[in-house]
C-alpha cells in the first residue's frame, strides 16, 4: 500500500519531482566526483598508512656497520642486531641476500670468472604484512611453516623465464660450493607494473611514494638502449628473512660439515649463517608515540653514525606531506563543495516540504480514513526516498559520462565503498532533513485542524 | 452504541485566544438511528461530529463506541476504527483532487487493515459495486475534479461506506448541493439507514432534518433540545 501510493505521488508532481530529482543528481554527481579524486589519491597511500602513520624514520639504506663490539666493521645483518644499537626502536628491515638463482651453466660460469650478482632479498614480516603488490600470478608471501627444508618466494622478473609453482635452487653468492641444494619453490610472480618495496625510486617524491619501486619504470629505458638488462633486475626473487633464517638453520650444520663442504669454514665464522645477509633497501625505525625527544634524536643521530643511506626522513614530515599531497586541490574546492550541499539540501527540503504542505489537504484525507500520521508519513519519506534513490543511480551515470567524455579533466570517477558511502551520507542527510521538516508540519495538530487550515 | 459523557473541547487552550466550544456535551446515539445535529453557524456541531468521527481529540469527558473508550486506545487502534467503523462525509466531499472516482473510493480499502487479505481484484470490485450503490458506476474511471457536486457527493458516500461501516458521520453533505440533488442524496443515506446503519447528519438544513428520525439542537456548546420522535 505504502509503495502504491508513494509511485503515485511521483506521478502526480512530475514538475516537483524532477526538481527535486534534478538537484539530487548534480549533488550525487559532484560528490562522486570529489570522493573519486579522494580515492584516486588515497588508494595508494592506503596500504602503507599504517606502515608509515608510525613515530619514527623512513630510510633507504645502502649499507649498515657495526661501530663496536666484537662485530666492529662487520656489516649489520638483520633488523635485531640494529635495533641493539639503537635505544627502544624497532627495526622493520629489506635485506639484500648473498644468493642468486640460477641455472648450473650459468653457475659454473660464474664462478670460472668470480662474477656474482645477488639476485634475493628478504623482508621483515612488518613488511610482508604491511603492504602486497600486484601480483601476475599466485600469493603473496606468508610466514607459514615450510618446516624448514624450503623456502617461499615470489619473483619480480623482466621476462618469463619463471612460472609459479615452480621449484629452483638456491647457490651460494661465492667461489664456495654448497653441499646440499637448497630448494625455493615460487608461490608467485610480481606484475612488472606494480609497485614494490624494494628500492625506492621515489620518482622525486617527498611522501609516501618514496616507499616504492617500480620495476617497468627502472627498466623502461634499458629496454630501448640494451636487449641485456642489468643483471640484477632481470629477475629478483623475494623471500621472507624468517624463512630464510629457518631454512639456514636446517641445513647449516650439513654445510659446516668438514671434509663435505668446501663452505665448512666459512659458516662457522658468520655464526652459522650461509647466505650473508645486511640491511639494504628501505628501512622503517619507529618508536612508541610518547618516546622521549631526547631518544627521537639519539636514534636519528645513531642512524646518521652507523649507516649510509640515500634518504633519511621523519615519518611524521612523510606523512604531513602525504596528506598535502593527497588534499592538494581537493581542500580548495572543500568549501565551495559544502557550500554547494548546503544549498542543495536546503533547496530540495524546501521542495519537499511545499510538496508535503501541498498534500496535507490530501494526507488529511488519508488520515481521515484509516491511516495513521506514521502511515502518512512513511508515504511521504518513501515518495521522498523514491527521488532521491532514482537521483543516485543517474548522479552516478552522469560522473560517469562526465569522465567518460572528458568534462571532468582528469577525473578517473570510480564507484566504490566510499563512494557509495558518502552517497547513502548525503542521502541519509537529505532524507532526514526532508522529514524532520515535514514532520514538524504535522506535530501537535488533529487532522481536522489540517483540513481546515488547508481549505 | 455511541455514547459521549461530559465531553469538553476547548481550542487554542493556553493561549489568549483560547474559547470553549463544547461545554459537557452528553448523549447517546442507539444503533441504527438516524440523527440530525443541528444549531447556528459556530455552535459547535461540526467539532462534535468531528470528535464522534475520532479525527479530533477533546480535552475532558468519555467517548465510547459499543462500549469501548476511544480516548484509551492506541493511535493504530483509532485509525483502525475511522477505517472500519465509521464513514465520514464532509460538505466539501473531501476527495483527492487528481484521482479517479473508483481510485478514491479504493482509498479505504487500500488502508483497511492486513488481516483482511483483499488481493486488488477484490477491492477494485467491491469499489466498483459501491459505485454502482450510489449511482455512479459509469463514471468510475472519471476523475473527480470533472464531476459535479452531487456526483462528487455520491462519490464521497461510496467512498465512506465501501468498507461497510456501522456508522456514516455526514457534515453538512448536502450544504453545496441543490434541492433536487439533496433529496436523491437523503434517499442514499434513507437507505443506508434501513440497512441498519447510525447516521448522524450535521446540518443546518431543516428539510434534512426532517428525514432523520431524532434533531439534537445545540447552541453555544450545549444541547439544548432533542426531538426523538421526529419523523412519523
Amino acid at each position: 500500500m505504502t509503495w502504491k501510493y508513494a509511485v503515485r505521488e511521483c506521478r502526480m508532481h512530475v514538475v516537483m519531482s524532477v526538481l527535486c530529482l534534478v538537484q539530487a543528481v548534480f549533488l550525487f554527481a559532484v560528490v562522486i566526483g570529489l570522493l573519486s579524486v579522494f580515492m584516486a589519491r588515497y588508494s595508494g597511500y592506503q596500504p602503507v598508512r599504517k606502515l608509515l602513520e608510525q613515530n619514527g624514520f623512513i630510510s633507504n639504506m645502502v649499507s649498515s656497520v657495526h661501530l663496536e663490539g666484537d662485530a666492529e666493521g662487520r656489516q649489520v645483518h638483520s633488523s635485531e642486531a640494529y635495533e641493539e644499537m639503537l635505544k627502544d626502536a624497532r627495526v622493520y628491515g629489506q635485506y639484500r641476500v648473498h644468493a642468486f638463482v640460477r641455472d648450473d651453466q650459468w653457475v659454473a660460469e660464474a664462478r670460472e670468472e668470480d662474477v656474482f650478482h645477488s639476485n634475493m632479498r628478504a623482508y621483515d614480516d612488518e613488511w610482508i604484512q604491511g603492504f602486497v603488490p600486484r601480483l601476475q600470478s599466485g600469493k603473496w608471501l606468508e610466514q607459514e611453516n615450510t618446516e624448514g627444508r624450503w623456502l617461499e618466494a615470489v619473483v619480480l622478473q623482466s621476462s618469463d623465464r619463471y612460472k609459479t609453482g615452480d621449484t629452483v635452487y638456491l647457490d651460494n653468492n661465492s667461489m664456495t660450493v654448497l653441499q646440499t641444494k637448497i630448494p625455493i619453490k615460487i608461490v608467485g610472480i610480481i606484475d612488472r607494473n606494480s609497485d614494490i618495496i624494494y628500492k625506492s625510486n621515489g620518482r622525486g617524491y617527498m611522501d609516501y611514494h618514496l616507499l616504492f619501486g617500480n620495476m617497468a619504470e627502472e627498466t623502461e629505458g634499458l629496454d630501448i638502449i640494451s636487449n641485456t638488462n642489468s643483471s640484477y633486475m632481470s629477475e629478483t626473487f623475494f623471500v621472507s628473512k624468517r624463512n630464510l633464517d629457518s631454512v639456514q638453520e636446517q641445513y647449516v650444520d650439513q654445510e659446516a660439515e668438514e671434509n663435505l663442504s668446501e663452505n665448512y669454514e666459512n659458516v662457522p665464522s658468520t655464526g652459522k649463517t650461509i647466505f650473508f645477509t645486511e640491511l639494504e633497501g628501505v628501512v622503517l625505525i619507529v618508536m612508541d608515540r610518547d618516546c622521549p625527544q631526547e631518544v627521537f634524536e639519539y636514534n636519528k643521530n645513531r642512524i646518521a653514525q652507523i649507516s649510509q643511506f640515500h634518504f633519511l626522513h621523519d615519518l611524521d614530515y612523510i606523512k604531513k606531506n602525504t596528506w598535502h599531497s593527497i588534499m592538494t586541490g581537493i581542500s580548495d574546492i572543500i568549501p565551495a563543495g559544502a557550500g554547494m550541499l548546503l544549498f542543495t539540501i536546503i533547496s530540495f527540503v524546501t521542495l519537499s516540504t511545499l510538496m508535503y504542505q501541498k498534500n496535507m489537504r490530501k494526507y488529511s484525507i488519508y488520515y481521515m480514513y484509516g491511516l495513521t500520521w506514521r502511515g502518512i508519513f512513511r508515504i511521504h519519506v518513501l515518495y521522498i526516498s523514491l527521488i532521491v534513490f532514482a537521483a543516485l543511480v543517474l548522479g552516478t551515470v552522469v560522473a560517469h559520462v562526465a569522465g567518460y567524455f572528458g568534462i571532468w579533466k582528469k577525473i578517473a570517477v570510480q564507484i566504490g565503498v566510499v563512494q557509495m558511502g558518502g552517497c547513502f551520507a548525503v542521502m541519509m542527510v537529505l532524507l532526514l532533513s526532508a522529514s524532520l521538516m515535514c514532520l514538524s508540519l504535522v506535530k501537535g495538530r488533529s487532522a481536522k485542524e489540517i483540513l481546515q487550515e488547508v481549505e | 452504541m455511541i455514547c459521549l459523557k461530559d465531553i469538553v473541547k476547548t481550542y487554542n487552550k493556553g493561549k489568549s485566544n483560547a474559547y470553549e466550544a463544547l461545554h459537557g456535551i452528553s448523549m447517546e446515539i442507539g444503533d441504527g438511528e438516524m440523527a440530525a445535529v443541528i444549531g447556528t453557524s459556530g455552535a459547535g456541531k461540526s467539532t462534535l461530529l468531528h470528535i464522534l468521527a475520532c479525527i479530533d481529540g477533546y480535552d475532558s469527558g468519555e467517548y465510547t463506541i459499543d462500549g469501548e473508550e476511544v480516548g484509551k486506545i492506541s493511535e493504530r487502534q483509532m485509525a483502525q476504527e475511522r477505517n472500519e467503523k465509521i464513514g465520514m462525509v464532509m460538505q466539501d466531499f473531501a476527495l483527492v483532487e487528481g484521482f479517479t472516482a473508483l481510485d478514491n473510493v479504493m482509498i479505504p480499502l487500500d488502508f483497511a487493515d492486513r488481516k483482511r487479505h483483499r488481493k486488488r481484484k477484490e477491492r477494485r470490485e467491491r469499489a466498483l459495486e459501491m459505485l454502482e450503490l450510489v449511482g455512479m458506476a459509469e463514471f468510475a474511471e472519471k476523475q473527480t475534479n470533472n464531476l459535479s457536486g452531487g456526483q462528487k457527493q455520491r462519490v464521497a458516500i461510496a467512498w465512506a461506506i465501501v468498507n461497510d461501516p456501522s456508522i456514516i458521520l455526514a457534515d453538512e453533505p448536502t450544504g453545496a448541493l441543490d434541492s433536487a440533488t439533496t433529496r436523491e442524496i437523503m434517499k442514499v443515506f434513507r437507505d443506508l439507514n434501513e440497512q441498519g446503519r447510525t447516521i448522524i447528519i450535521v446540518t443546518h438544513d431543516p428539510e434534512v432534518a426532517e428525514e432523520c428520525s431524532r434533531v439534537i439542537r445545540i447552541e453555544d456548546g450545549r444541547i439544548v433540545n432533542e426531538d426523538f420522535d421526529n419523523v412519523d
